[in-house]
């Protein structure tokens, strides 16, 4: 077990680059997470949509009215009436609904042609549709009430119009099956699970193993007794435990930080992720093997830990939902491992009883990045025999038939 | 001497094949896949039709008003709902259990919602169903009042338009630029391999060549000018080609503002040109670790652009603006922004201006490191 050993005693070299990856990388997967989550539960409860009133009419009972009817049903974000913090709002979702109450819309409601609101959305947003719903529905209570009666108070006609319009008509919710939904902040934990898997193992890995490349290296290796076998054998043992640890500390630094998640959490469901999450990471150690032999410097091998991580991540649904991926993209999603890991992982999640068993189609997608970790490990390792020998490996890509 | 070391330098750096894989084709690489994904992104957040079931019980059968204003929302181009009649609950909650419909609809004296979640397709149908009881409330009150004039009821129901959309920017509100502008920022403090190869092969104590170079009889001024100006021009010539990929071949917008779009990448890559000569100058780091604090901290610069997470510089620049201003990968994709969206410059020159700023400050800390060293042995 010489390579083996000499492999940890490379690492603890290295141990200063090793760790700015690891604890950045983790930092990132929990940031990532936070950004991307989005409460769900399984009871009702309405949409809320944010909005903001820009008020240019001073403030009437119509307009106060209005913003108190918006706020029961969305959540306001106040916003300063200049022109580039609206777009900066619009532009990056932080309003889904900007309505602006222009002035004299007050004095003009009651006449044949009231000012129109004016409101900003991104096209077609469904957010903004059903603000702009609530607004027309509010006014026009507002307006035909004091229509029919243009001696009652405005106050009191808001009051009573508010007070109608927060009576829903019924909603059930129909629930079938008896399991706990996984929560949404750890599903995507779990989804970008496997970007930070891959570039974790990727660069973690290859660190220790670029050393075992150097032309002089492999030189004194290839003269060795030990047959080639043996020596990618010991290097493969070392890559497993590596990645094992890094599939470890990410499931580990999922317990702690999702804690709470987790206590609602059928474990069976819990069992099913972290299985996915090891067979992933199976197959990112079959993808850093393989990469590994392109690697032959840390500035190579950041650009192809970052390529291939990130351009599987972005095929595979992990970034952006699959959901969310044009039908093109997902024919060519399919031929990636990330995609399985994103398929077996939105399956599981989507379990709400065990009553059938485990679906067969988790499997399948786990059996499919077996066997890309399969294929990816048996290329690995068949170029790392042939590839290490030729010349161009040596730093001699000149023969004297050539010169 | 100048051009000389200049030129000597732009060659050597085209001929580095490990520095033009990461600064030119994983950037453009990137981009493509970005273009890829991202094909159908803005369309996530629109209103579709929402599919619905109704149940055709007998309720449903006598309920003509319910049906008409059914009917009305499902027709048309425009429509808000697709229906799927069935003749039982038992049918409707199949489904309901397929995710088939988002929920399905009870006729009654009340009508009832069914859903199996929340979402906004839920919450639209019930702002359907609402808005329809309380017009139909609203019509019963005015007959139980006594109005009968069928003129006066239908002024009732009839939906005025309240408000008008209107759009702030010339250009279309469009999520998937932001995310062509964080590489490009990204791009930009690559430039900071520029930055390290310079230093490294200045200092004598990091590299042979740059024994070499301190013992020429040239003044350090000079080499050291003409060594990281060899580094921008390369770096920024790297960057323009990507921008204009993204801009032609992908087809993304900039705003039309092509000549301060290249001013952009220009001060970009003096910015990462100058974060990577500082990192450089510390001469116990090695060069492993020294990549790979850049990588990392590039990494965690340009995810809090919106690399990643679309919207995040926002939320930053809102929540903790300092962090935002000194993020030079978010002033950088906030410059493009500025040419994208706002009609007026200040914005725009502000952020060049912190960014200048930035790469004057880190040169500045740089010369003061590498300046009037001696060795005592190397």
């Amino acid at each position: 077990m010489r390579v083996f050993k000499a492999c940890f005693q490379v690492m603890s070299r290295k141990m200063g680059a090793l760790a700015i990856y690891v604890v950045i990388f983790m930092a990132l997967s929990v940031l990532l997470t936070d950004m991307s989550a989005q409460q769900l539960s399984t009871d009702f409860t309405a949409e809320k949509p944010t909005f903001t009133i820009i008020d240019r009419d001073g403030d009437t009972p119509i307009t106060q009215g209005l913003r108190r009817y918006l706020s029961q049903n969305g959540t306001e974000v106040p916003l300063k009436d200049e022109i580039q913090v609206l777009q900066d709002a619009t532009f990056y979702r932080a309003s889904d609904y900007i309505v602006i109450i222009p002035q004299g819309f007050a004095a003009s409601f009651l006449t044949a042609a009231p000012l129109q609101l004016q409101t900003v959305t991104t096209p077609n947003s469904a957010r903004g549709y059903y603000a702009d719903s609530l607004v027309s529905q509010y006014l026009q209570m507002v307006r035909s009430s004091l229509l029919a009666d243009p001696g009652a108070d405005p106050a009191q006609v808001v009051e009573t119009a508010i007070s109608d319009l927060g009576q829903h008509v019924q909603v059930t919710t129909r629930q079938f099956g008896e399991a706990q939904p996984v929560s949404e902040s750890y599903h995507i934990f779990f989804r970008m699970q496997s970007y930070i898997l891959m570039v974790m193992v990727m660069l973690c890995l290859s660190t220790v193993t670029i050393a075992f490349g150097r032309p002089d290296l492999r030189r004194r290796n290839l003269c060795s007794p030990m047959n080639a076998g043996r020596l990618n054998g010991q290097l493969s043992l070392y890559s497993l435990i590596i990645s094992l640890f890094c599939w470890l500390l990410l499931t580990l630094l999922g317990f702690v930080v999702y804690r709470r998640d987790l206590a609602v959490l059928d474990m069976r469901l819990l069992g099913l992720m972290l299985l996915n999450a090891l067979v992933f990471t199976l197959v990112a150690m079959a993808i850093s093997m393989l990469a590994g032999i392109f690697m032959k410097s840390p500035n190579t091998q950041n650009a192809v830990a970052n390529f291939v991580s990130l351009g599987l991540s972005f095929l595979g649904g992990v970034f952006v939902p699959l959901e969310y991926l044009g039908q093109g993209m997902l024919a060519v999603a399919h031929f990636t491992p990330t995609y399985w890991y994103s398929v077996a992982l939105n399956r599981i999640c989507k379990i709400s009883s065990f009553s059938g068993g485990v679906p067969v189609e988790i499997w399948q997608a786990m059996g499919v990045q077996l066997g890309f970790a399969a294929a990816l490990l048996c290329i690995a390792l068949v170029m790392a025999k042939y590839a290490g020998r030729s010349e161009r490996a040596l730093q001699q890509s000149h023969t004297e038939l050539q010169n | 001497m100048f051009c000389n070391i200049y030129l000597k330098r732009i060659r050597a750096a085209l001929r580095d094949p490990t520095t033009l894989v990461w600064t030119w084709v994983f950037p453009l690489m990137m981009a493509t896949l970005f273009y890829f994904a991202f094909g159908s992104l803005d369309e996530t957040a629109q209103l579709q039709t929402v599919p619905v079931a109704v149940v055709r019980d007998s309720a449903y059968q006598q309920d003509q008003t319910l049906q008409t204003a059914l009917q009305q929302v499902s027709q048309g181009d425009s429509a808000l709902l697709s229906i799927t009649y069935v003749d039982s609950t038992q049918q409707a909650d199949t489904l309901l259990q397929n995710e088939k419909v988002s929920g399905y609809i009870l006729a009654g004296d009340v009508p009832q919602l069914a859903v199996s979640g929340s979402g906004i397709e839920q919450t639209v149908l019930r702002g359907f169903l609402d808005s329809y009881q309380q017009t139909k409330n609203t019509v019963s009150r005015a007959v139980a009042a006594g109005v009968s004039d069928p003129q006066q009821l239908r002024a009732l129901i009839a939906r005025q338009d309240f408000t008008e959309g209107i759009s702030l920017t010339k250009n279309p509100v469009t999520e998937k630029v932001g995310y062509f502008y964080a590489l490009l920022a990204m791009v930009c403090l690559y430039g900071s391999f520029q930055g390290l190869t310079s230093v490294d092969r200045l200092q004598a104590n990091l590299s042979p060549v740059g024994a070499r170079q301190t013992i020429a009889p040239t003044n350090r001024h000079i080499l050291v000018s003409a060594d990281l100006l060899g580094g921008i021009t390369v770096h920024t010539a790297c960057v323009g080609i990507v921008v204009l990929y993204i801009r032609y071949v992908l087809g993304v917008d900039f705003g039309g503002k092509m000549p301060l779009v290249l001013l952009t990448c220009l001060v970009g890559s003096l910015v990462g040109v100058a974060f990577g000569a500082l990192v450089s100058v510390n001469h116990r780091i090695k060069d492993g670790p020294k990549t790979a604090i850049l990588i990392s901290v590039i990494m965690v610069l340009s995810f809090l652009s919106g690399l990643m997470v679309s919207g995040i510089n926002y939320t930053v620049a809102q929540k903790l603006p300092v962090v935002s201003w000194l993020n030079p990968a978010a002033r950088i994709s906030d410059a493009f922004y500025c040419l994208y969206c706002y009609d007026g410059y200040s914005q725009y020159f502000l952020n060049i201006g912190i960014l200048l700023a930035m790469a004057a400050v880190m040169f500045a800390a740089t010369a003061a490191f590498v300046r009037r060293q001696r060795y005592e042995s190397i």
